[in-house]
């Protein structure tokens, strides 16, 4: 095989990985449709009697959100498509809370995070905290990995839609202004958050 | 929500939607919690924060790997859809059996007879059951969807015919219909005089036809826009609207042949009803206006129902209102002529859905609608425009209503290409808040677009 051809193989048909339009009438996965005719024939479509008939066509039933691009890793042009039936992200995601005055400029600890989530698809993600430590003018941070799967219960439906909790330990962190953030690798999952709480102590000694 | 803290020191900070956004407004440490100083590739519907849809490969583009310059759904006169892109080599239809050849997703309904405008975002306008666009050359080239491959075709005897409908006549000139009736067993003496009437000869009932001239350039589809007949002079435009029954061209670029003559300041519309006549001289429903007595050139146009749209300029918006079908049929009000003031700064920012349109100033990011203007940019406003400082390449924009049909959230979405990458700046109408997207390794050609893919 010419090299060309194969990279062109490469590029096309596996790298950028096409997605499947839902034949159905909604967007999402499937496959469908009749062997390809040549361009610009008469319409399958029936018209109005007595006019003109069309130049190719479609009927209207199935649309998707479609962005135009240029892929600069496979220097190929496509049409993007955003599909809101897949909230698996293929880049990174991150996501910072404010930080938390617990007591203007004391130190507190945080021990402990809990996640309310709705439960949509497997997902693995990053969660922890952030404190900024005033004796070394350095942050620190705690965090801990989460993964969304099937539960225990193989009769259970999963993902289920429903909210759920997880309640996640993390190593006792101890600093200023503590702040909880949330990261999630590419291609790990759709995450769906709800609620984010966290638990710690603060410190009550005086200032000096 | 306030944190709770009990009298031994334990505290719980807790973190509810609605979600708010980004905030580079304030410290980290004195915005309210449902803001966030940094985010990226969430969507906050439904008080979640949820990572946002997977952008993948939907249709490979054409053959010929040219960047798509703008995609859009038509319906023809006989009720079928046509999803169709345009590249520089002509104008694409998307293949009804796609997903079984992915390959040969796209039919190359015409190339253009003419060297076409820059590779930028294209500008169109769906009018009449024709698509119409224009990129900055001097054609406005449009598509019926049926019938137009070598349009305009020669007169026919014994046909009814309808207003637009346009022939060659044995002149060479195209002739166009202004009354619908019937053609007659023989041709007419055609009127070889520009703007002249000829009466076909049907013997009742008979179609009544005016000379537009030389015919503009045609493959499939065709150039519509002769704006003088009698030298010969074509224009297309950078934006392009419709308005009181007639499709507009703004900011226009005109001439003869390949060559045309930038006029940035220049409004110019068709009949009412009749967009493949644009001379004065043929019809004098056509006509223009120069923006003269304004210091700056037009960047863009929406329109707000039927008898009133906006003109966008760099620094300034003009109002354009229909008053009548005489000779001027539009009165511009132009509220304001200052040096500087609120306009659209970025050609391809402006985005509507609806009343509601978003533009991007040179101050903030505004939302126009029936009621006024409101700035938007809220606490993301300062990190927008930064990245729009360090933007690699124009920005673009699209008001996006629903993802699809089952997933409804109207977002104002701004795409900022930053050097291999593009950053999506989106705002929810809903909650008034702005996120980030990053899509690695793209840059966005055209506007994004809800399109039919069945």
């Amino acid at each position: 095989m010419h090299i060309d051809s194969f990279i062109e193989r490469l590029t096309t048909r596996r790298l950028l990985q096409l997605r499947p339009f839902d034949p159905s009438g909604g967007e999402g996965s499937g496959t469908g449709g009749h062997p390809y005719n040549p361009p610009v024939g008469k319409s399958t479509i029936q018209g109005s009697p007595g006019l003109l008939t069309s130049t190719g066509g479609l009927i209207g039933t199935n649309f998707a959100l479609l962005m135009p691009v240029f892929d600069i890793k496979f220097q190929k042009t496509y049409l993007a498509f955003i599909d809101s039936s897949d909230f698996n992200t293929e880049d990174d995601c991150f996501y910072t809370f404010r930080q938390e005055d617990v007591m203007i400029n004391r130190k507190v600890s945080v021990h402990l995070l809990v996640v309310t989530y709705r439960e949509i698809a497997k997902a693995t993600f990053t969660i922890g905290v952030q404190v900024f430590m005033a004796e070394t003018n350095s942050f620190k941070i705690s965090s801990k990995e989460v993964k969304i799967d099937k539960p225990l219960d193989k009769k259970a439906i999963f993902p289920s839609g429903s909210l759920k909790t997880k309640k996640i330990p993390i190593s006792v962190i101890a600093g200023e202004r503590p702040q909880v953030f949330i990261s999630r690798k590419a291609d790990s999952g759709a995450l769906a958050i709800t609620r984010v709480m966290m638990v710690g102590k603060a410190d009550e000694k005086d200032l000096m | 929500m306030p944190i709770q803290m009990r009298e031994n020191g334990y505290f719980e900070a807790v973190y509810n939607g609605p979600w708010k956004g980004l905030n580079v407004e304030q410290p980290e440490n004195q915005m309210a919690d449902v803001y966030s100083p940094s985010l990226s590739n969430f969507i906050l519907k439904h008080s979640e924060l949820r990572t946002r849809p997977r952008i993948s490969t939907g249709i490979l583009g054409t053959p010929d790997n040219y960047p798509i310059d703008v995609i859009t759904t038509f319906m023809d006169s006989n009720n079928v859809n046509h999803t169709v892109i345009v590249t520089r080599k002509g104008l694409w239809q998307l293949n009804p059996n796609f997903q079984r050849n992915r390959r040969k997703a796209w039919n190359l309904i015409g190339s253009f007879p003419v060297q076409p405008g820059p590779d930028i975002p294209t500008a169109s306008q769906v009018f009449l059951n024709k698509f119409y666009w224009t990129n900055g050359s001097n054609n406005l080239w449009v598509w019926d969807g049926i019938s137009s491959v070598n349009s305009p075709v020669p007169w026919t005897a014994d046909k009814r015919v309808f207003v637009n409908y346009r022939v060659i006549d044995s002149n060479g000139n195209v002739q166009v219909v202004i009354t619908p009736g019937f053609t007659g067993a023989t041709a007419p003496a055609w009127n070889v005089v520009i703007g002249g009437n000829t009466t076909d000869t049907a013997a009742s009932q008979a179609a009544v036809w005016v000379n537009n001239g030389t015919p503009a350039p045609s493959a499939g589809f065709y150039g519509t826009a002769v704006v003088d007949a009698t030298a010969g002079i074509t224009s297309g435009a950078f934006f392009i609207g419709s308005l009181a029954s007639r499709v507009l061209m703004f900011s226009t670029i005109e001439g003869s042949g390949e060559l045309g003559s930038p006029f940035t300041q220049r409004v110019r519309w068709c009949p009412a009803g009749i967009p493949s006549i644009w001379d004065p001289n043929v019809n004098i429903g056509a006509g223009f206006d120069d923006f003269l007595e304004v210091p700056d050139i037009i960047t863009g146009y929406m329109s707000i129902g039927d008898k009133t749209g906006f003109v966008f300029r760099a620094n300034g918006i003009s109002e354009m209102t229909a008053v009548s079908d005489g000779i001027l049929p539009f009165d511009f009000n132009h509220l304001w002529a200052s040096e500087h003031g609120i306009g659209n700064v970025f050609p391809f920012s402006i985005s509507q859905y609806g009343p509601i349109g978003m533009f991007i100033s040179s101050d903030d990011i505004y939302n126009i609608s029936i009621g006024g203007f409101k700035a938007v940019g809220g606490a993301a406003r300062d990190a927008i425009f930064g990245d729009l400082a360090s933007a690699s390449s124009t920005p673009l924009s699209a008001m996006i209503p629903r993802f699809a049909n089952n997933y409804i959230y109207l977002m104002y979405i701004l795409v900022i290409p930053f050097g291999n990458d593009t950053k999506f700046w989106c705002f929810s109408t809903d909650e008034n808040s702005w996120v980030s997207w990053i899509k690695k390794n793209v840059t966005v050609t055209a506007r994004m677009n809800l399109v039919a893919t069945r």
